[in-house]
């Protein structure tokens, strides 16, 4: 068997206040696949998301049940884990921290200690592919909210990641903003978990989906299979996604 | 919702804008220190830094205005310390040398950081070897206080859109719970915050 991108095994989790937010979750990502993780308010998907990286536990547990390429997290490995996942945060008001768009670009390929003339490129590349050229000098709290989730995906995008792990990439954004994001994530080959109410964006961006509640994985399967599946998709706070109700074009 | 009461002007284009923010800042340092440390009986220089002043806000094309109306916002700390120098014997000199060099230093901070990017500001403390936490926490600060005050007002405007009473205990109390509000949300925030940079390699 070959070495999943992501492989979780037996992953629990429970936050201080004993909430338990993830019970006993395994599962495998390929590389390249992309994944849609859908599921209710409060089902664990970002939760799940954090742990890709090492963000969740606090501190890497004594036995590491989230392998990334095959390399348990635990705290020698946790600095190679971050530069191959790339995690998409909610809130781009949370991941935009520093006081221009270029520092923040930036800020990844200098904490892994890139020479400047190296991240100058990288910076540029990114900005480019994410359609915000000559944005360098523009202060975040200047940007709308389509462009600042551009500068955190050029954020993160700068490092080259091979895993991109996205919370909600289209919250708050306009049709526009959600077509440009949709080509640009078709145009990325990395190896990418959504987490989203967006069906429509699983549907057409994924080849699998993965169902969370309550913590744990209800449902895996190919995109329009699980989808379709009208009794599941209710079962689970979430519904079948209008392009999937009607075979015929509008 | 787009705040900038800190550096409103700080990106215009102008003579005093063009030049280069390391020679603002040491001159801007220099002055207040002059202001400081020159007796009020030595008269003349104070005039001279004033009509100086004028002339900088004059070439830099920031409305004169605004200076004025931050001025007012700063005063009264003024004049509450200088009051309060009235009650020692001889405090009337004291009294006016504390409201006119404290007028002119805050003129002259208000002038540097109004036609200095606080980019370029940070970027000079960089050169001059600041220590690089402190750096860090300078920028967060600049790039949350704006994230801040939008939050403050998006609850101001929520309380407002269901308040029928607008004084009394009542207000009072809806306030405390916005300030408590805040300071709970700015928590979780700054965890938010630290996840962010972690996940990005911070060390």
């Amino acid at each position: 068997m070959t070495t999943a991108a992501v492989e979780l095994k037996n992953l629990c989790f429970a936050y201080p206040d004993n909430r338990l937010a993830l019970q006993d979750v395994s599962l495998r990502v390929e590389a390249g696949e992309s994944v849609g993780l859908i599921g209710p308010n409060g089902a664990g998907k970002s939760t799940l998301l954090l742990h890709l990286n090492g963000i969740l536990p606090e501190t890497p547990s004594e036995q590491p049940s989230v392998f990334i390429h095959g390399v348990p997290i635990t705290k020698s490995s946790l600095r190679q884990v971050r530069r191959e996942v790339g995690l998409l945060f909610q809130d781009p008001d949370d991941q935009i921290f520093c006081p221009t768009v270029y520092e923040d670009v930036a800020f990844g390929p200098r904490q892994f200690g890139l020479p400047e003339k190296d991240v100058k490129d990288l910076v540029k590349e990114a900005l480019l592919t994410v359609g915000l050229r000559g944005f360098d000098m523009r202060s975040p709290h200047h940007l709308s909210s389509g462009e600042k989730q551009r500068v955190c995906l050029a954020g993160i995008l700068v490092s080259r990641p091979k895993i991109l792990a996205l919370d909600e990439p289209t919250r708050g954004l306009d049709p526009r903003g959600k077509r440009h994001l949709l080509s640009l994530l078709q145009s990325i080959s990395a190896t990418k978990i959504i987490a989203t109410h967006d069906l429509e964006l699983v549907v057409e961006l994924c080849q699998r989906a993965i169902v969370l509640d309550e913590g744990k994985v209800v449902a895996d399967g190919p995109v329009l299979t699980t989808l379709s599946d009208e009794e599941l998709m209710l079962a689970h706070g979430l519904e079948k996604p209008h392009i999937l109700r009607h075979s015929h074009p509008h | 919702m787009h705040h900038d009461f800190l550096d409103r002007f700080a990106r215009l284009d102008s003579p005093i804008h063009r030049l280069p923010a390391v020679l603002k800042m040491a001159s801007a340092l220099l002055l207040v220190l002059t202001v400081i440390i020159t007796p009020l009986r030595i008269i003349y220089p104070f005039p001279a830094v004033a009509l100086f002043l004028i002339l900088i806000i004059a070439l830099s094309r920031v409305p004169a205005l605004f200076f004025l109306r931050r001025l007012l916002l700063f005063e009264p700390f003024v004049v509450v310390v200088a009051a309060a120098s009235l009650l020692q014997p001889a405090g009337g000199m004291t009294c006016a040398s504390i409201i006119i060099k404290s007028t002119l230093s805050l003129t002259t901070v208000l002038l540097m950081s109004n036609t200095t990017p606080f980019t370029e500001v940070l970027g000079v403390l960089r050169r001059i070897h600041v220590p690089p936490a402190f750096l860090t926490l300078l920028a967060l600060m600049y790039r949350y206080i704006f994230v801040l005050i939008d939050e403050m007002q998006r609850m101001k405007r929520a309380r407002l859109s269901r308040t029928f009473v607008t004084r009394g205990m009542r207000s009072w109390r809806s306030i405390s719970m916005i300030t408590g509000q805040l300071f709970l949300r700015s928590t979780e925030r700054a965890e938010r915050i630290f996840a962010a940079m972690s996940a990005r390699g911070w060390k």
